[in-house]
């Protein structure tokens, strides 16, 4: 059987004010981020359990990145070169992009990295390529991640019923917020997002 | 409207700042404060003011002072 591999494109490399988001292939980010699988405030937003994870099943339930629709940034703090989280974007072929983020570092929790990250990712895929929306959805209880959506301009578009996968295999509800192009870039055209009306 | 002023001693209670740090007009983001882990304090402090859970639509859209303050008057 021939099987037609086709390479990744080239890493690409992102700058916020306080961190350098930088393409991580799946091996790279499973190395970063195996010590975080034991973590349970870390593991049960990303609806998976903590612990009793072996590598390789970590690894291969990370998507595989190709920079060109399926991305991984590591978020490395610029003073200490350590990666403290990772951001995900997975284009579609109708140019939508799914997002996911994961701080790993619990020193970095309420410090607003991913209002930093995700902005710069937004940035990049609303100008480096052909997306025309960006959306997420998280655990309605997880308020945290409902902050960062809400302070960056996403819009609540939907509930999900019993979507989300708790511990002990209970459901809760989860909560989808979308942003299109336009309204991040107008957005971006009044000013730093961090300083922008929710 | 009186809930905008409990709205603003609602929050600034929950985020420990002083009322006059936290405007009518203040959002996620723009207090200091109000970061992703304050918004779990002022939500936190929202259910059990008015005794029960927030509904999904209310969490989804509850980003600014006349949010905690709608919330705050029909659930009075």
């Amino acid at each position: 059987m021939i099987r037609l591999f086709r390479r990744a494109a080239p890493p690409i490399r992102l700058e916020t004010e306080r961190f350098i988001l930088k393409s991580l292939t799946r091996r790279e980010l499973a190395r970063i981020s195996y010590p975080w699988t034991n973590d349970p405030n870390v593991m049960e937003p990303l609806e998976l359990t903590a612990g009793g994870w072996t590598f390789r099943s970590w690894e291969k339930q990370i998507i595989k990145s190709n920079n060109r629709d399926r991305f991984i940034f590591g978020i490395e703090e610029r003073k200490s070169g350590t990666i403290i989280g990772y951001e995900t974007a997975q284009i579609s072929r109708t140019k939508i992009a799914l997002l996911a983020v994961a701080i790993g570092d619990h020193d970095w929790w309420g410090q607003g990295v991913v209002l930093e990250s995700r902005s710069a990712v937004l940035d990049f895929l609303f100008g480096e390529t052909e997306c025309v929306r960006a959306w997420g959805i998280t655990f309605v209880r997880n308020f945290p991640s409902v902050s960062n959506y809400l302070a960056l301009g996403f819009q609540h578009e939907g509930t999900l019923r019993g979507q989300f996968l708790l511990p002990d295999d209970k459901r809760g509800e989860a909560i989808v917020f979308g942003i299109l192009r336009e309204e991040w870039l107008s957005r971006r055209s009044r000013g730093p997002a961090d300083v922008q009306l929710a | 409207m009186c809930s905008l002023l409990e709205a603003r001693r609602l929050v600034a209670t929950a985020l420990g700042r002083p009322l006059d740090a936290v405007e009518a007009t203040a959002a996620v983001g723009q207090v200091a404060g109000w970061d992703s882990m304050g918004h779990m304090s002022i939500v936190l402090a929202l259910e059990a003011q008015i005794g029960r859970m927030l509904r999904p639509d209310e969490i989804g859209r509850l980003k600014s002072i006349s949010e905690v303050a709608a919330i705050l008057s029909t659930s009075a």
